[in-house]
Order: C-alpha cells, then sequence, then structure tokens
C-alpha cells in the first residue's frame, strides 16, 4: 500500500526556502524513527509507504519546518492504520464479447512494492474477503445492470446483438467505509447476429 | 457476517459497528496520548488464538468493554454518547449468542484464552483508569478487525 505524507507551508511563508524534517512512530513501540530520505527536504510531501508497509500494524507521523536557525513545533498526524484506510485500487479489466453475452474478467490490483524484485501481492491475498461491484451500462438503451462477484469472472448474458455496451468495476472489502476508486470506464460491442447474416444472403 | 470461533458459530452485524466507530475513532484515538503502549497487542489477537478458545477470550473482552470500557468513558458529546450506546448494545447481542454456545458447551475457557485475556487484562490495569478506558476505546478498530478475521 502506497502511503503519502502531504502537509501544506506555513502560512506567510509562500516563496522563502523552508525546509522540513518527517518522523513516524509505530503505535505501541517506544520512539520516533527518522526517515532519512525526509530530513531538511524542501520537499511538501514524504513517502512512508516503506515505513508503513506492515498494514496491521498503525502509525502516527509528525513533521517540523525550519528556516535558518528557527524551527517550528512538530505537527503530528492522527493515528494511521493502513489496513483499514487504504483506498483500494481498481482491478485490471478484460472484456470479451459474444453474439449476446460479454464475458468480463478482473485481476485484482497488487499491493505496493519497494523493489519490482519483491514479489508481487494480490490485493485478494490482502483482503481475502474482497469482492468486486461490476455496472455495466448501455448507452442505448440506457439500461444499467450491477452485479457483486467474488471470484474474478463473470459472464453477462441475454444482451443484444451488435450492440454498445460500457463497464465499470470497483474493488470493495469489509470494513469501515472506504473512498471507491472505480475502474476507467470500458466499452466493447457485442458481436452481429449471425443467423440474420445467413437469411439476407 | 458469520464468526467462526471453533465449533461456535454466531453471525453478526459486523459492518455497522465498524462504521459506527469509524464516526468516532479519529476524536477518541485523539485523546490517547499514551502512544508508546498497546493493550490488544498482535500476538493477542482472538484470529491467532486456538479455535477452541476463541469464543472465552472474545467473551471476556467484550465484557472488558462492557464492563470497563463503554460504562466509564467520559464525554459530554451528545454524539460520542449516542455511538457509544449503539456500540454498547452491539457488544451485549454478541455476547447474548455467544451465551449459548457457552450453554452448549462449545465455549471452553482453556490455558490459552486466560492466559491471553490475563495479558490484556494487565495491560489495561497499567495505566491510569480513565487513560486505560480512552486507549481500549481506541483500539476497537483493532479488536473489529480481529473478529472480521475469524469470520
Amino acid at each position: 500500500m502506497k502511503n503519502v505524507l502531504h502537509w501544506d507551508p506555513p502560512e506567510g511563508l509562500t516563496g522563502v526556502e523552508v525546509l522540513y524534517t518527517v518522523q513516524y512512530f509505530i503505535y505501541g513501540q517506544k520512539k520516533w524513527l527518522d526517515k532519512p530520505e525526509c530530513r531538511k527536504s524542501n520537499r511538501t510531501y514524504c513517502d512512508l509507504s516503506a515505513e508503513t508497509s506492515d498494514y496491521e500494524h498503525q502509525y502516527y507521523a509528525r513533521v517540523k519546518a525550519s528556516r535558518k536557525a528557527t524551527c517550528s513545533k512538530w505537527t503530528e498526524t492522527g493515528r494511521f492504520y493502513p489496513y483499514l484506510e487504504t483506498q483500494i485500487g481498481p482491478p485490471a479489466v478484460a472484456l470479451t464479447a459474444g453474439e449476446k453475452s460479454i464475458s468480463v474478467v478482473l485481476t485484482a490490483s497488487e499491493k505496493w512494492r519497494r523493489t519490482l524484485e519483491e514479489g508481487a501481492v494480490s490485493m485478494q491475498q490482502v483482503y481475502p474477503a474482497l469482492v468486486y461491484n461490476v455496472s455495466m451500462y448501455s448507452p442505448q438503451s440506457h439500461r444499467m445492470w450491477w452485479q457483486c462477484v467474488a471470484n474474478g469472472s463473470l459472464v453477462v448474458p441475454w444482451l443484444e446483438p451488435d450492440t454498445l455496451y460500457c463497464v465499470r468495476v470497483e474493488a470493495l472489502v469489509p470494513g469501515p467505509p472506504r473512498l471507491p476508486l472505480p475502474s476507467e470506464k470500458q466499452c466493447i460491442s457485442t458481436l452481429k447476429d449471425q443467423t440474420q447474416e445467413w437469411k439476407i444472403k | 457476517k458469520t464468526l467462526r470461533l471453533g465449533s461456535c458459530v454466531i453471525s453478526t452485524n459486523l459492518q455497522k459497528i465498524q462504521s459506527t466507530f469509524s464516526e468516532i475513532r479519529d476524536s477518541v484515538q485523539a485523546e490517547d496520548r499514551n502512544i508508546d503502549t498497546r493493550i490488544l497487542s498482535k500476538s493477542l489477537s482472538l484470529q491467532d488464538t486456538e479455535p477452541s478458545d476463541q469464543c472465552c477470550l472474545l467473551r471476556r473482552v467484550l465484557r472488558l468493554y462492557l464492563e470497563r470500557v463503554f460504562k466509564n468513558y467520559q464525554t459530554s458529546d451528545p454524539h460520542t454518547l449516542r455511538k457509544i450506546s449503539s456500540l454498547a448494545n452491539s457488544f451485549l447481542t454478541i455476547l447474548k449468542d455467544l451465551r449459548l454456545c457457552h450453554d452448549r458447551k462449545t465455549c471452553h475457557c482453556g490455558e490459552e484464552a486466560a492466559e491471553k485475556y490475563g495479558q490484556i487484562l494487565s495491560h489495561f490495569e497499567e495505566l491510569a483508569p480513565q487513560a486505560a478506558v480512552v486507549k481500549t476505546l481506541g483500539e476497537l478498530d483493532i479488536f473489529l478487525q480481529w473478529l472480521e478475521e475469524t469470520s
């Protein structure tokens, strides 16, 4: 899970060189820990994904500003629980058209990795109860379908031949409400009705 | 949601409980200034407990929340009070269902349940009373995650 801390510069100091230092804390442990890449940095964000990769722990972060010899107090976040607060990215969606059906194959997004050498971990492994909310829409008839799918595939039957349908998919996991991140809209047309074709010839 | 605790199986509306707590979570956790201690540590979790002891451990932690946390949490905010009352009612319902398992002899209290609950209680009692109440309430998201992982 990619976890990036963001903050706003102090008021009234725009255009002035301000440097920031970030620390993080693992709830229940003993001390604040440094993030070297975010010490005396002029960026207003800090990527703490590596430090918060054990998603079953809870974390705090804090940042302070400094300019020349003066330093601000620390500003601290609330308690951050990656397992419950992570936004689940949409799955990869593959559509295949039939004459009167569309097949939808879904591949869960992957957990953030430090390096590519690290093995890929699917969000399905992190959240075994993950399900997909598949919504399909026909621009022509304005009809809409929803279906919740636990495994990664679905065939939508009884469609009209030679008709455009659009699909959007969202991954849902149990727990407190989270901001949904639906997939991009993908559209595909069902195939022409072969029986009609033969009659015409 | 179905909770499988060894041979004791009950159902509960976990999503509703999680949503209720998420409405007061930030404000309650912000009151907890002892961030270097944790009462519900990972090693004591329900899902890492022998299935036969899970029901008993759950009953005891539910009672801790009902008898020493929800009852003693001090706030003047009516919204928070309503949410805590809703949480308490949900916990009472679960406890009632677990009592049926106890009556049917499927809620055995073994050594592991006693050992783990003992540690939870000692963490709780190491803190000043009100600090312990605030911290345990703030860790409800951890406890609910334990329940999620036994379902």
